[in-house]
């Protein structure tokens, strides 16, 4: 049944199916929170959570979701807040107040800080002060509930972003939280991730554990979700999901539309990637010309952000032979001519104002100084994001700093741009916006490389697509 | 009227700051024990430590609570030749910051008010050398150009950690370290 609101938009069926005898876990009444004087993230929310009940928490990049979910968990400490949140969720007698909530935050390693992966899943336990004897097996019982088969002993660092996902959310898990909040679980986790993810939600729920997903792109959890709910601009929320929030399949563009020449950028034969002493897959043969886009997909931790770091001059290909514009890749031949947009943006953005990132990276690229503020407020409208170029990138939601990098990238103009999973943590009309970017750059001569691990609807701009499965790296039929 | 109590104007997370700050100069003094033989070098250090320190949190003693710690950290580690002195080296400067903020709140931010901040600030390693010299029995016209040495070296590198604060401060701010209402 579709409905609208009082703003006449149309709002997705949900289901109403809220129990009032189950007991209440969570509820915000009257809740705003700003950050800044006159400038709401949330305004006036009223939500209430039931035990055994699972809500979906949607709306565009940079809207307050992750606030919200910040509010939930009682994180919020800065800032101005009125009206309050009850949590009166408790595992047991004691408890403290909103240790029964678990949360884990959308960008991993934010949350990160153990050694090795059987410290991060039992520090939660050191500080509940349980037998030291019981913890290994609630450990290995919570790691195999998010399928992250991996020694307890393996360092945290060597993870790849949705193994590390996989984690906090064991090291969550293993507490028995009452309420779970999920911020952005499908922008990290592979298919198969995602789908084991289902199924430890829908454990939960039948526990009576209450779920909170915040999330663009909530298809994996649809059998699930009982109340969808939207944060509109201003802090908003309403009942009910925009049609327009659905992911949109982008359309194949005609192979005309996107001239190539005839050189080689990247050239890659019987290539091996791996770290250490450790092989991550083997077989990568390829050739890139100007003006082409490349997607590879695979799952997580199967080796595409080391694809990516060989690809830089970072790592050294394990075997085989790999061009880049002609040379062995290192990272001060391709200084300013081969760009790389990382998969955590954290790690790239260094500057104190979005402007001055765009600046710097100009800069960097080696472009005259006297383009410079036209070349960024170019690439500032073209990302959607011209309203925070005098905003602190540190500050920004994880979706916005993903386009501020993407931006700081596009800025210096690079024959050819490495994107490790652009997609993450975008809104899909974010995610059309950097479809037609990469088209409309390519058609400029650049040449891209995307690695993701949803190869879904982003194979139909690309001219090549290859998969990484089994520890080989095959070109995919299209 | 009622006068809010001490320890509720400090708040946790601002208390871990400063003792963090004191830390990180007491650390930095013994890592980077410079045999240069250039006086004052250690108030490069020292004045950024106790500079980001008050800047960071609202206590409006925050520099001299630094500089107390850092003063006690030095003293049990037996850092420097002043003895018990070694407490002045610490305090007297940072009572100096705490003073110019008290009226002049943003004079960190740009750099030329930091300049001057910071010189008053570099400028009392002149005195303490002076005194110094006066309880060792010194003779006077050697206490006077040991002080002035002392205060040159002083005052060059006092400059030295002006030039660095507020650019250090501006990407505090902009990682969420300095909030609004703490400037």
């Amino acid at each position: 049944m579709a409905s609208r609101n009082r703003d006449g938009t149309s709002m997705a069926e949900w289901n109403i199916t809220s129990n009032p005898d189950r007991a209440v876990v969570l509820k915000l009444e009257d809740f705003s929170f700003s950050y800044q004087a006159a400038q709401p993230i949330l305004s006036r929310i009223n939500l209430t959570i039931r035990a055994g009940e699972c809500h979906c928490l949607c709306g565009a990049t940079g809207q307050g979701k992750s606030t919200l979910a910040l509010a939930m968990k009682g994180l919020l400490d800065e800032g101005t807040q009125e009206g309050c949140v009850h949590n009166s969720a408790r595992r047991h007698e004691g408890d403290l107040p909103f240790a029964a909530v678990g949360l884990v935050l959308q960008n991993p390693e934010t949350q990160l800080f153990a050694r090795n992966v059987g410290a991060e899943v039992a520090f939660g336990l050191e500080n509940e002060g349980i037998d030291p004897a019981h913890m290994r097996s609630r450990v290995e019982s919570a790691l195999a509930q998010v399928n992250l088969n991996l020694p307890l002993c393996t360092p945290v660092n060597q993870l790849s972003m949705g193994q590390k996902y996989r984690l906090l959310v064991a090291s969550v898990l293993v507490l028995q939280p009452q309420v779970l909040i999920l911020d952005e679980p499908v922008a990290q986790l592979d298919e198969e991730g995602q789908q084991q993810l289902v199924r430890v939600v829908r454990r939960l729920l039948q526990q009576g554990i209450a779920v909170v997903l915040c999330e663009h792109d909530p298809h994996p959890f649809a059998d699930l979700i009982d109340h969808y709910w939207t944060l509109y601009q201003g802090g908003r929320l309403a009942s009910g999901r925009l049609f327009g929030e659905a992911s949109v399949a982008p359309e194949r563009e005609e192979a005309s539309n996107a001239p190539t020449s005839d050189e080689v950028v990247v050239a890659a034969e019987n290539l091996s990637v791996g770290y250490g002493e450790k092989t991550l897959w083997t077989g990568g043969a390829f050739t890139l010309r100007c003006g082409e886009k490349m997607l590879v997909c695979g799952d997580n931790g199967c080796g595409k952000s080391t694809l990516m770091q060989t690809l830089c001059g970072f790592l050294s290909p394990r075997h085989g032979e790999l061009r880049v514009l002609g040379h062995c890749p290192s990272p001060q031949l391709l200084q300013g001519s081969a760009l790389l947009l990382m998969q955590n943006p954290h790690k790239q953005l260094t500057e104190t104002s979005v402007w001055e990132e765009l600046s710097m990276s100009h800069r960097l690229a080696g472009h005259s100084r006297c383009d410079c503020r036209q070349a960024c407020e170019q690439v500032l409208e073209q990302c959607g994001i011209s309203h925070l170029k005098d905003a602190s990138p540190h500050q920004l939601s994880y979706g916005q700093r993903h386009l501020v990098a993407l931006a700081s990238v596009l800025v210096a103009r690079p024959r050819v741009l490495l994107m490790d999973d652009p997609f993450a943590g975008l809104d899909s009309v974010c995610r059309q916006r950097v479809h037609r970017l990469i088209d409309q750059y390519c058609q400029q001569g650049m040449a891209v490389i995307c690695v993701s691990h949803e190869s879904g609807d982003h194979d139909m701009i690309f001219d090549q697509v290859f998969a990484i499965y089994g520890g080989r790296f095959e070109a995919q039929e299209r | 009227m009622k006068s809010t109590p001490f320890l509720d104007r400090l708040p946790l997370r601002d208390a871990l700051f400063l003792g963090f700050c004191a830390g990180a100069i007491i650390v930095c003094k013994i890592l980077f024990r410079w045999h240069l033989g250039i006086s004052g070098h250690a108030m490069f250090f020292t004045l950024i430590g106790l500079m980001v320190a008050r800047s960071c949190v609202s206590f409006r003693w925050g520099a001299t609570l630094t500089g107390v710690l850092a003063g006690l950290m030095a003293m049990t580690l037996g850092l420097g030749k002043g003895g018990p002195l070694i407490l002045t080296k610490f305090v007297v400067p940072a009572l100096v910051i705490d003073g110019a903020l008290l009226l002049f709140p943003m004079a960190l931010w740009s750099v030329a008010t930091c300049i001057v901040v910071a010189l008053l600030a570099g400028s009392t390693k002149f005195f303490l050398s002076w005194v110094q010299g006066i309880f060792l029995g010194m003779d006077s016209t050697v206490v006077v150009q040991r002080a002035a040495i002392d205060g040159v070296g002083s005052l060059i590198f006092s400059l030295l950690a002006a030039l660095c604060v507020p650019s250090l401060l501006r990407q505090l701010k902009a990682r969420g370290v300095i909030r609004d209402s703490t400037r």
